[in-house]
């Protein structure tokens, strides 16, 4: 048995070592034929964590199982529902503005429409706060530079619905896919300003790397604009919204898009204030994001 | 030509059939249906450990439940070593596939962590808890040492020591404890289709 066992993970091994060299334009084809025949599988998946996670969380603590459940399928279908209609919403809007405006390539700064787009791969271990893989590419529409943005939470008690907010930046994209740094991610920067203080500064994932301990801690803290410059960058207060403002360096990107609210400020060694922002989604939940896309001008 | 094999045929072929044992592999639960059942079952198991492994996390980001190591451990325990490698090598494709990671990282670090698994499986066979337990643990460390090690991105080593140090602290507790849960169950599952004698006599065999 000993000896069986020793030749089948030899063997298990070099087949493994075999496949990692084996040629993408291969391998491509045994990862979309197991892609398209795990599906269900993974569907399946899917619904057991939210329902796991639906079962132990507090929200619904006080129902009864039967109306959690209830609760539960109303809430499923209505969400999908709501997805769907939005995706087509969207989709036929950017598709009508396209074909209207094809000939010209002048961008509207202030217009874009929005694409509703699905997670499809977060790695669990290593990166879970830095990338993630949406399911639209190039052949939707998307571009390097393009924001992305989190679908605002339900509001509570009759509030008026808070617009979207920045999940992240697009930073490569395939035919079918595109890859997002998110906002936590230490790679992460953009140009920021809180419109009612007059400021601008530099919006990054994590503190400087240099003063940056091991993050053992989960989730990652809070944004971080450094150096803030202004007339007015002594008077910023907590609470204080700050948007999103490319400065002409980002053609993709787009102006006033709400990245958080100032949450705590801090003096650095030199004397300059260090604004720590709070994003209003957290983007460990995140399943659907919003993609905005510049509109063309007439 | 000599007499005694003048009246001899030049080849002769005698098939037999036995109706008894015919009616047993069609007809009972030690036959085709175990195969089949069984074949059926492992299938399920690859593809709930490897989905699970993709879904769960999103819904439990803080929770380290690596559920393709605890199905490896579990193909160690009950098939024989060749099953377990070939689980192991199948569950690496359907999660490679799946997160868009180069096909064969995740075969070449499960195919590890079952040879580890069967290491420890002949030193603990006689400790069903004991066993369990350490191997779950081991299994769900060692996958995530060697995914951090091969499929780690372009971060730092400080961000992946530290996510290492987390992982390393909080799987010793829960991978034990999720695969007391979960093997339990999964065996009920295979001996309500399988039946128990079916079971008994694999073991019997080995």
């Amino acid at each position: 048995m000993k000896q069986r066992a020793i030749a089948a993970a030899i063997a298990a091994f070099i087949l493994a070592l075999v496949l990692s060299f084996i040629p993408s334009k291969f391998t491509d084809k045994i990862a979309a034929g197991t892609r398209f025949f795990t599906q269900p599988a993974q569907a399946w998946a899917d619904f057991t964590g939210r329902v796991a996670k639906a079962v132990l969380g507090d929200e619904t603590a006080a129902l009864k199982p039967n109306d959690k459940l209830d609760l539960q399928n109303e809430l499923a279908i209505s969400q999908t529902a709501l997805n769907a209609a939005w995706a087509q919403y969207a989709t036929a809007m950017h598709e009508n503005k396209f074909l209207k405006n094809r000939l010209k390539l002048v961008y509207d700064d202030n217009r874009f429409t929005l694409t509703l787009c699905k997670i499809i791969k977060r790695d669990p271990i290593a990166s879970f706060y830095d990338r993630c893989i949406i399911n639209r590419g190039y052949k939707d529409g998307l571009r390097t530079g393009q924001l992305v943005l989190a679908i605002p939470p339900e509001p509570e008690n009759g509030e008026e619905r808070s617009q979207p907010s920045l999940l992240g930046i697009i930073r490569d994209v395939a035919p079918d896919n595109a890859t997002v740094t998110l906002t936590t991610a230490a790679d992460f920067t953009m140009t920021c300003n809180i419109p009612e203080r007059n400021v601008t500064g530099l919006l990054a994932g994590r503190a400087n790397k240099s003063d940056q301990k091991p993050q053992i801690i989960i989730p990652p803290g809070s944004l971080v604009l450094a150096d803030p410059a202004g007339p007015e960058h002594d008077a910023v207060q907590v609470g204080d919204k700050v948007f999103t403002s490319s400065l002409g360096n980002n053609p993709e990107g787009i102006d006033n898009i709400l990245v958080g609210y100032v949450q705590q400020i801090t003096t650095a060694d030199t004397g300059a204030p260090i604004l720590h922002i709070q994003q209003p989604v957290q983007n460990a939940q995140v399943t659907y994001v919003l993609v905005a896309l510049k509109a063309i001008t007439q | 030509m000599p007499r005694d094999i003048e009246n001899k045929k030049l080849i002769e072929i005698d098939i037999r059939f036995n109706p008894e044992v015919i009616a047993q592999f069609f007809f009972t639960r030690s036959g085709l249906w175990k195969h089949l059942v069984g074949t059926a079952l492992a299938v399920l198991w690859i593809l709930a450990g490897a989905t699970l492994q993709l879904a769960l996390p999103n819904a439990f980001p803080t929770v380290p439940l690596l559920t393709a190591p605890l199905v490896t451990v579990f193909f160690v325990q009950r098939r024989k070593p060749v099953a377990a490698f070939v689980a192991a090598f199948a569950m690496g494709i359907v999660l490679d596939a799946n997160s868009f990671n180069p096909i064969g990282s995740s075969s070449l670090i499960l195919v590890i962590v079952a040879a580890a698994s069967t290491f420890l499986n002949f030193k603990l066979t006689k400790h069903y808890i004991l066993g369990t337990a350490v191997q779950a643990a081991v299994a769900t460390a060692t996958y995530a040492i060697l995914a951090i090690l091969l499929q780690r991105p372009n971060s730092t080593w400080s961000d992946s020591f530290a996510i290492l140090i987390r992982f390393l602290g909080t799987t010793p507790i829960v991978a034990p404890i999720l695969a007391l849960i979960a093997f339990p169950l999964m065996d009920l599952v295979e001996r309500l289709l399988l039946g128990k004698k079916s079971i008994d006599q694999d073991n019997e065999d080995e």
